[in-house]
C-alpha cells in the first residue's frame, strides 16, 4: 500500500485529504507543519517512510517550499508534490519538487500524479 | 494748412522758371533796344556828315562857278544857281537832322552864317558886277570850310560816343541780368535747403520715436508735423505703435495667466534644453525635486544618473512619451512633451507614489483573498465529493443539493482563478511555460471536456481541423484555457438546439483557431467591448449566463502573452465568430501524434 505524508496548516483540509485518499485506498499520515514533517522523517526509524510527500507551499513557520529545500539539501529524494494557490512552476522545479496541485484538488490529477511518481496504483 | 513735399516743389520749381525767363527776356529785350538806338543814332549822325559833305561841294561848285563869271558870266551864273540850289538843299537836309542836336545845329548854324557872309560879300558883288572875284574871298570862305570841319569831326566823335555809351548800356544790362539769374539761383537754394530742412525735423523725431518704441518704450508716439508725407508717416508711425502696446498688452495678459496657472499647478512642470539640464520650475517640481536648479541636469535632480538618458531618448523621438523614474521612496511619473528642434521639452511631473502603493496594495489583496478563499472552497469542494461518492446512500434530492454546491463552487474557483490571472497580467507578472503543442490534440480535449455541456443544450458541434498543421508554441493548459472560454461563451450564448463549429487552419505564417455560434450576436457597438472586464452581454431572458465577465478579458491577455491576437466578428442576428491566431513553429517536426481531429462532423448526442 502507498505510504503518503500530507502536511498542511488546515485542520480541515488535512482531514479532507486523509478521508478522500484513504477511501481511494492510501495510507495517510498527516502533520500540522513544516517542522514537523523534517522530524517526521528525521526521527523514528520504526516508522515506514513515505512513499509521496504532499506539501502544502504555504504555511506559518516553515513553509512547503522551505522544507522541500531542507530535504533535498539533506539529500532526501523522496517525491514531493507541491499543494499550492499559486502557480509558481519554474522555483518549485528548481528546488527539485516532483509535482505541482493547485487547490481546489483535482482528486483524478492528483492520483494520477501519484501513480506516476511511485509507478503503481494506490 | 499743410502742403505736400511735391506740391511745394513743383510751385518753387515753376516759380525759378518764370523768373529765370523774366530776367532772361527782359535782358534781351533791353539789349535789342540798345542796339536799335544806337543804330538810329549812328544812322542820324552819318546822314548829318553826307549832308555836311553835300554842303561843302556844292560851296565848292559855287565858288569855282564864280572864277571865271567876268568871262562867261551865262553858263557861270547856271553853274552858280545849281550849286547854290544844291548848297539851300543839302543846308535843308542837314537842320533837319541836326534839330535834335543842339550842338549839331549850333556848329551847322555856324557854317551858314560863314556861308551867307560870304556870298553877301563876295558871291552877291561878283554876280551884280560881273566882276572877278575879289582876292579876300579865299578868306572868306575858309570860315565856312572850317565850320564844316567842324560838324564833320562833331558827327564823327558822336559816332565813337555811341558806340562808347552803348558798350556800357550793353554791359550793365548783361551785369543786371546775371545779377537777377544769380539772386534767382540763390533764392531757389534757399527754398530747397528750407525744404529739406522742413523734413529733417520731423524724420528725426520719427527715428528717435522708432529707436525708443525698439528699446520696449512702447508709450513712444512722434508729434504729427512737417509735410503730408512725414505727417502721414508720422500718423502711421503712432498707429503702428499703439497696435504693438494693445499686441503687448495682451501677450502679457496671456502669458501672466499662464504663468499663474503653471505656478499653481499640482503636478511639477520642469522645462529642459536639449542636453536635459534644467531651465526653470515651477513651485510644485521644486516640491518634487528640491535638488532640482536651474542648469542641472535632470537625472542628477532626480537622483538617478538613468533618468537623463531615458528623456534624451523620448526627445529624440520628437513624441510625446511617458518616462518611469523613481527618487527615493517616491514613485514619479514624468510626462515628456518635445518642443522639437533643438528647444528641448516640457516635463510635467506626478507624485504616483500613491497609486503605485495602491496598486500594490490591490495586487496584494487579490493575491491574498484568492489563498484565503482557496482553503474554504478546497474543503467545500472536496466535502461535497465526498459526499457524491456516496450518492447511492442520498434521496435523489439530496444528490442534486449536493450537484448545486459543486456547481455554484466551481464558478467561483472559475471566477478566482480569472482575477488572479488578470491581476498577474496587470501586474506584468503573468508567467508561461511554453512549449511545442499539436493544435488538433489540444482542441480535441477541450471539445472531449465540453462535449456533455453541449450535448445537455442539444447543440450541433462541427469540429474542422486541417490534419497537416505545424506546431505551435504555447502553455498547453493556458491553450485548452482560452479555447474553452470560447467554446464555453458559445455555448451559453446560443440558444438551445443552436449550432458550433470550432475550425482551425494555417493562415500564412500562423495558426487560426475559431468559434463560430449561431447565436444571437453582438451588436456592432459592443464589438470593442466584449474584451473588456466584466462585459457580459445580455443573452435574452430565456438565458441564465454563469460566467465571471473576465473569461474574454483574460483570454486576450493571454494570447497576447503568447505572442497572438485576438477578434470577433459578429453581426446582430447572425451569430459570432471569436477567432485567435497564433505564431507557428516554422520548420518544425512532425505532426505529433497523427491528426486526432481531423475533419470530423459529428452530432454532440451520439455515444462515444
Amino acid at each position: 500500500m502507498t505510504r503518503l505524508l500530507v502536511a498542511d496548516d488546515s485542520e480541515t483540509i488535512r482531514l479532507l485529504l486523509e478521508r478522500r485518499l484513504a477511501i481511494e485506498g492510501y495510507e495517510v499520515e498527516s502533520v500540522c507543519c513544516g517542522q514537523d514533517v523534517l522530524d517526521r522523517l528525521d526521527g523514528d526509524e520504526a516508522k515506514p517512510h513515505p512513499d509521496v510527500i504532499l506539501l502544502d507551499a504555504m504555511m506559518p513557520g516553515k513553509s512547503g517550499l522551505d522544507v522541500l529545500r531542507e530535504l533535498r539539501d539533506h539529500g532526501d529524494t523522496t517525491p514531493v508534490l507541491m499543494v499550492s494557490a499559486h502557480r509558481q512552476l519554474d522555483e518549485l522545479r528548481e528546488l527539485g519538487a516532483d509535482g505541482f496541485m493547485t487547490k481546489p484538488i483535482d482528486w483524478d490529477e492528483l492520483i494520477a500524479k501519484i501513480e506516476e511518481l511511485t509507478g503503481a496504483p494506490a | 494748412m499743410k502742403a505736400s513735399l511735391a506740391n511745394r516743389l513743383r510751385i518753387g520749381l515753376a516759380v525759378l522758371l518764370v523768373i529765370l525767363g523774366g530776367v532772361t527776356v527782359l535782358g534781351v529785350g533791353r539789349l535789342f533796344q540798345l542796339r536799335r538806338d544806337f543804330e538810329d543814332s549812328t544812322s542820324r549822325a552819318f546822314q548829318l556828315q553826307v549832308a555836311a559833305e553835300r554842303m561843302r561841294s556844292a560851296f565848292v561848285l559855287e565858288q569855282a562857278s564864280l572864277v571865271h563869271f567876268d568871262r562867261e558870266p551865262r553858263p557861270a551864273r547856271i553853274t552858280y544857281n545849281s550849286a547854290a540850289d544844291a548848297s539851300r538843299e543839302a543846308t535843308a537836309a542837314a537842320e533837319q537832322l541836326a534839330a535834335h542836336d543842339p550842338r549839331a545845329a549850333a556848329l551847322l548854324a555856324r557854317r551858314v552864317q560863314a556861308e551867307v557872309a560870304w556870298r553877301r560879300r563876295v558871291a552877291r558883288r561878283v554876280l551884280a558886277h560881273h566882276a572877278p572875284p575879289p582876292s579876300f574871298q579865299r578868306q572868306l570862305a575858309t570860315p565856312v570850310f572850317d565850320a564844316g570841319s567842324a560838324l564833320g569831326l562833331y558827327t564823327l566823335q558822336e559816332r565813337q560816343a555811341l558806340r562808347r555809351q552803348v558798350s556800357s548800356d550793353s554791359r550793365k544790362t548783361l551785369t543786371l541780368v546775371l545779377i537777377g539769374l544769380g539772386s534767382a539761383v540763390v533764392a531757389a537754394a534757399l527754398f530747397f535747403f528750407g525744404l529739406i530742412n522742413s523734413m529733417r525735423e520731423p524724420l528725426a523725431r520719427l527715428v528717435t520715436a522708432a529707436r525708443r518704441l525698439a528699446a520696449r518704450d512702447l508709450g513712444s508716439r512722434v508729434e504729427v508735423s512737417g509735410p503730408i508725407e512725414t505727417a502721414t508717416l508720422g500718423e502711421a508711425f503712432n498707429e503702428m505703435a499703439s497696435e504693438l502696446q494693445g499686441a503687448y498688452r495682451r501677450i502679457e495678459e496671456v502669458r501672466n495667466q499662464l504663468s499663474v496657472t503653471v505656478e499653481s499647478l499640482a503636478d511639477g512642470l520642469v522645462t529642459v534644453d536639449d542636453g536635459g539640464r534644467i531651465l526653470q520650475l515651477n513651485p510644485a517640481a521644486r516640491a518634487l525635486l528640491p535638488e532640482a536648479e536651474s542648469g542641472t541636469a535632470i537625472g542628477e535632480a532626480i537622483g538617478d544618473p538613468q533618468a537623463t538618458e531615458r528623456l534624451m531618448e523620448v526627445i529624440a523621438n520628437r513624441e510625446r512619451g511617458e518616462m518611469p523614474a523613481t527618487k527615493g521612496e517616491r514613485v514619479l511619473s514624468v510626462l515628456v512633451a518635445p518642443l522639437g528642434g533643438e528647444r528641448g521639452a516640457v516635463l510635467s511631473i506626478r507624485d504616483v507614489s500613491e497609486r503605485a502603493r495602491v496598486e500594490k496594495l490591490k495586487d496584494e489583496f487579490v493575491a491574498t483573498a484568492s489563498h484565503e478563499l482557496r482553503s474554504p472552497l478546497t474543503s467545500v469542494k472536496g466535502f461535497a465529493e465526498l459526499l457524491m461518492l456516496q450518492r447511492d446512500q442520498m434521496t435523489d434530492e439530496q444528490v442534486e443539493n449536493v450537484e448545486i454546491i459543486l456547481e455554484g463552487t466551481s464558478h467561483l474557483v472559475q471566477v478566482l482563478n480569472n482575477l488572479l490571472d488578470l491581476a498577474r497580467s496587470d501586474a506584468g507578472r503573468l508567467r508561461i511555460a511554453p512549449e511545442q503543442c499539436d493544435v488538433a490534440a489540444m482542441v480535441d480535449e477541450v471539445v472531449k471536456l465540453m462535449r456533455p455541456r453541449i450535448a445537455a443544450k442539444g447543440h450541433r458541434l462541427q469540429v474542422a481541423v486541417d490534419p497537416d498543421l505545424p506546431h505551435v508554441l504555447v502553455e498547453p493548459a493556458r491553450f485548452r484555457q482560452v479555447l474553452g472560454n470560447l467554446l464555453t461563451n458559445a455555448n451559453d450564448y446560443t440558444p438551445d438546439g443552436g449550432e458550433i463549429e470550432v475550425t482551425a487552419m494555417a493562415v500564412g505564417p500562423e495558426i487560426e483557431v475559431a468559434v463560430r455560434d449561431s447565436g444571437p450576436g453582438i451588436p456592432a457597438d459592443k464589438l470593442e467591448e466584449v474584451f473588456g472586464r466584466f462585459n457580459r452581454l445580455d443573452a435574452g431572458e430565456t438565458q441564465s449566463i454563469t460566467g465571471s465577465g473576465l473569461g474574454l478579458a483574460i483570454s486576450k491577455s493571454l494570447v497576447e502573452l503568447h505572442g497572438g491576437a485576438i477578434g470577433v466578428d459578429s453581426k446582430l442576428g447572425e451569430g459570432s465568430t471569436f477567432r485567435f491566431v497564433l505564431p507557428a513553429v516554422q520548420a518544425g517536426g512532425p505532426n505529433g501524434a497523427g491528426a486526432d481531429g481531423v475533419a470530423a462532423t459529428e452530432s454532440v448526442g451520439d455515444p462515444q
